[in-house]
């Protein structure tokens, strides 16, 4: 079993929350066998909701992949988290929560006790014990009335302060009474023990992205543009910069090369140093930049590798903010990408609003294979508020499996093999 | 640093920044100085003609060239309607714009439309340039144009959600129909500009249901590339040669909703009697006039 730890740069051996890491690398440590995805299971929670709220999704940012218990965790917009086996993709149990689950939920290991951890619109923080699905705690943020709607709860994430597990959630909480509106966009810290609050700090009144951590520094963008760097341990306010526009991107924290990369609605990443916050370079992609870049290194060159809603995937070298290639998919891209190997050489998986799942080979773009998924649930999809949802993987049963929570309202479990033709639905 | 998109925005950081936050008030700022200097124009200068000139090249430099920021009046106020109370600044951030264009017409009526709108002064331009295009007034020029957008739909279309990023396109395709009935003729020019009032119904309704709703002006204000604006914008520009303006007069949302407060302005235009003088938007009611001034009138 994983346990929280200062990771590594390079190995994890489950996919224990949003991004794989608290840094938000999007690094996997696998090697594809072969460029051809095919679906070795599909998950469908039943009937579907009819019902469509602004910002929903059908699942939450990326689901967790728990080998040693052959588990998939993976939230939901109908409120549940579903705990699915990863061998056949059966459910196993769920927990409810009171609201949507759009965050990814995040693995945490108390006194050897797997948990894992999720913020639920309800306003709450829960932990539900990974082998039986009981709640364990459950932490009232902000308690409920009339006035008060769901919650925007980013990712949660996880890292040892102090030689114990502290959970980082942010939170935007709205009460919109005449008198004494609350509007709070705010960082909580939590024992992951008891969900006992350390410290909470709002840091804007509008939304949050998921929060990152590095070296007792956590890390979180708002949607009004802010990008603050805050003392993991009392929430001090480190440094704080402004972006050019308003962005919903989580940061990523590059640990080796010491800097946080942001992107905004305007389009451009911003590469600011990691201690001072000053802006170190800036590259502009077509369009806004939704999705969390990831890390990945070729040739010995960092590189990090975004989707842009100008359709367009882009690799950037982060230490100079050069382009290196772009790869046109058919739509926007929302979601966030995951690097791995395919045959020991880097590559990146990339989900397209075109409903395609691309492996593009990392050195130069090139597209190595792809898996379509089905249509979007709903209709209707409004751009700047609707979450999109990022494929993760892990070693499974000896073999990679990575999980795709795919915009039809399933979810696809798919294995990759020889070259001899691209996987169909 | 690379980049493969053109930076036609000269300025992209914020300059006016509200608080800590990354949202500029300057382009607000702007707009409220040539509303100003519009109304100014439209009712007391003795030339203004040539201040008309100033004010829509001052706005097409700040809001299309130097400013990054999108000025989203169109779309921004249902979605911003929904934040009130809830998400103040984000719904500042939407509503900063409509709410002085719909002060402005309450004042001057469609004042906005005539000087300070970029999409408006674009078509100006093109339409005096188009002029030289022969052929421009057949029925031909129309049908080829509606099938050029037509093409560049079809090609164009990415895969995708029905309703994403469709509805300038949609806009597109409907005025170039508009130009094969103007072109072919038995449509009477009144009839045809009561569309409007179907345009600003139908997108009131897909903006209320939270259909991210673009048009024409996306691409130059915006600067978004996406397929739909750009179809939108072309056939724009194909349209003008034939009719001046003919997007502001048939088809334009954010005209037509300025129009329904501009019907009691405290100010208008008595149209000059002259024969010889001309309105580039054909205007026989308040809701059309756009108070350029060109047909001589003055302020009453």
């Amino acid at each position: 079993m994983a346990h929280v730890t200062e990771l590594s740069d390079v190995t994890h051996p489950t996919w224990a929350a949003f991004m794989g890491d608290p840094r938000h690398t999007g690094f996997c440590d696998l090697d594809l066998p072969g460029p051809v995805p095919r679906a070795a299971w599909r998950f469908r929670p039943g009937n579907h909701v009819w019902a469509y709220e602004h910002g929903a999704g059908p699942w939450s940012s990326s689901a967790l992949i728990l080998p040693e218990l052959r588990l998939i965790l993976v939230g939901s917009y109908d409120h549940n988290l579903y705990a699915l086996d990863s061998g056949t993709g059966r459910e196993r149990w769920r927990f409810t929560a009171g609201g949507r689950i759009d965050g990814a939920p995040v693995l945490v290991q108390v006194a050897s006790r797997p948990l894992v951890i999720l913020a639920s619109a309800d306003r709450s923080i829960h932990a539900v014990d990974v082998v039986s699905g009981e709640g364990v705690w459950s932490t009232e943020i902000r308690p409920w009335s009339f006035t008060v709607p769901p919650a925007h709860a980013g990712s949660p994430c996880a890292a040892q302060i102090d030689g114990r597990p502290v959970l980082f959630c942010t939170l935007w909480i709205n009460d919109h009474r005449a008198f004494a509106n609350v509007q709070r966009g705010e960082v909580v810290a939590l024992e992951a023990r008891d969900g006992a609050i350390l410290w909470r700090r709002q840091l804007s009144s509008m939304r949050l992205s998921s929060p990152a951590v590095d070296r007792d520094v956590v890390f979180v963008v708002g949607h009004d543009g802010q990008i603050q760097a805050l003392d993991a341990r009392c929430g001090e306010l480190i440094w704080r910069r402004r972006a050019s526009n308003p962005s919903r991107s989580s940061p990523l924290v590059c640990t080796v090369e010491r800097r946080v990369l942001v992107g905004d609605d305007y389009g451009l990443l911003t590469c600011l140093d990691t201690a001072t916050g000053a802006v170190d370079w800036a590259y502009k992609a077509g369009h806004a930049i939704h999705a969390t870049p990831c890390r990945v290194v070729v040739g010995g060159r960092t590189l990090a590798v975004f989707g842009s809603f100008d359709r367009r995937v882009h690799a950037v070298d982060v230490a100079t903010g050069e382009a290196i290639w772009t790869f046109r998919t058919g739509d926007m891209i929302r979601s966030s990408p995951l690097a791995l190997r395919q045959r020991g050489a880097p590559a990146v998986l990339v989900y397209s609003m075109d409903r395609h799942l691309y492996l593009l080979d990392a050195a130069d773009g090139k597209r190595l294979g792809e898996f379509a998924t089905g249509g979007y649930l709903w209709p209707i999809y409004t751009r700047s508020e609707s979450l999109g949802s990022s494929p993760s993987a892990a070693v499974v049963d000896g073999e990679p499996l990575v999980i795709l929570p795919g915009d039809d309202g399933v979810i696809h479990g798919l294995r990759f093999g020889g070259a001899s033709a691209l996987a169909r639905r | 640093m690379n980049t493969e998109f053109p930076r036609w925005k000269i300025i992209e950081q914020p300059l006016l920044p509200i608080g800590s936050s990354a949202i500029d008030a300057l382009p607000v700022v702007m707009l409220f100085l040539l509303l100003g200097m519009a109304v100014y124009g439209a009712t007391r200068a003795a030339r203004p003609g040539r201040l008309r000139w100033i004010v829509r090249i001052t706005s097409f430099l700040v809001f299309v060239v130097f400013l990054h920021r999108c000025l989203c009046a169109i779309r921004g106020w249902a979605f911003g309607l929904r934040f009130i109370a809830r998400d103040d600044m984000a719904a500042f951030n939407m509503l900063c714009v409509i709410l002085p264009l719909i002060a402005s017409s309450l004042v001057a009526g469609r004042i906005f439309c005539g000087w300070i709108c970029p999409l408006g002064f674009i078509q100006d331009l093109l339409h005096r340039l188009g002029k030289r295009i022969p052929g421009r007034r057949s029925a031909a020029y129309s049908i080829v144009a509606l099938a050029v957008i037509a093409v560049l739909m079809t090609v164009t279309r990415p895969a995708g959600v029905v309703w994403e990023q469709s509805t300038a396109a949609i806009w597109g395709v409907a005025l170039s129909g508009v130009m094969v009935a103007h072109a072919i003729g038995g449509v009477p020019d009144g009839r045809l500009k009561k569309l409007r009032v179907i345009s600003v119904s139908a997108w009131t309704v897909l903006a209320v249901i939270g259909v991210f709703v673009t048009n024409p002006w996306c691409v130059m204000v915006g600067g978004e590339l996406d397929y739909s604006s750009i179809i939108g914008a072309v056939a724009v520009m194909v349209a003008v040669p034939l009719v001046p303006l003919a997007w502001c007069r048939y088809l334009c949302p954010l005209g037509a909703l300025l129009a329904l407060p501009g019907r009691r302005a405290l100010i208008a235009i008595r149209r000059s009697r002259d024969p010889q003088a001309s309105c580039p938007m054909d205007a026989k009611e308040l809701g059309s006039c756009i108070l350029c001034r060109e047909c001589g009138g003055r302020s009453c």
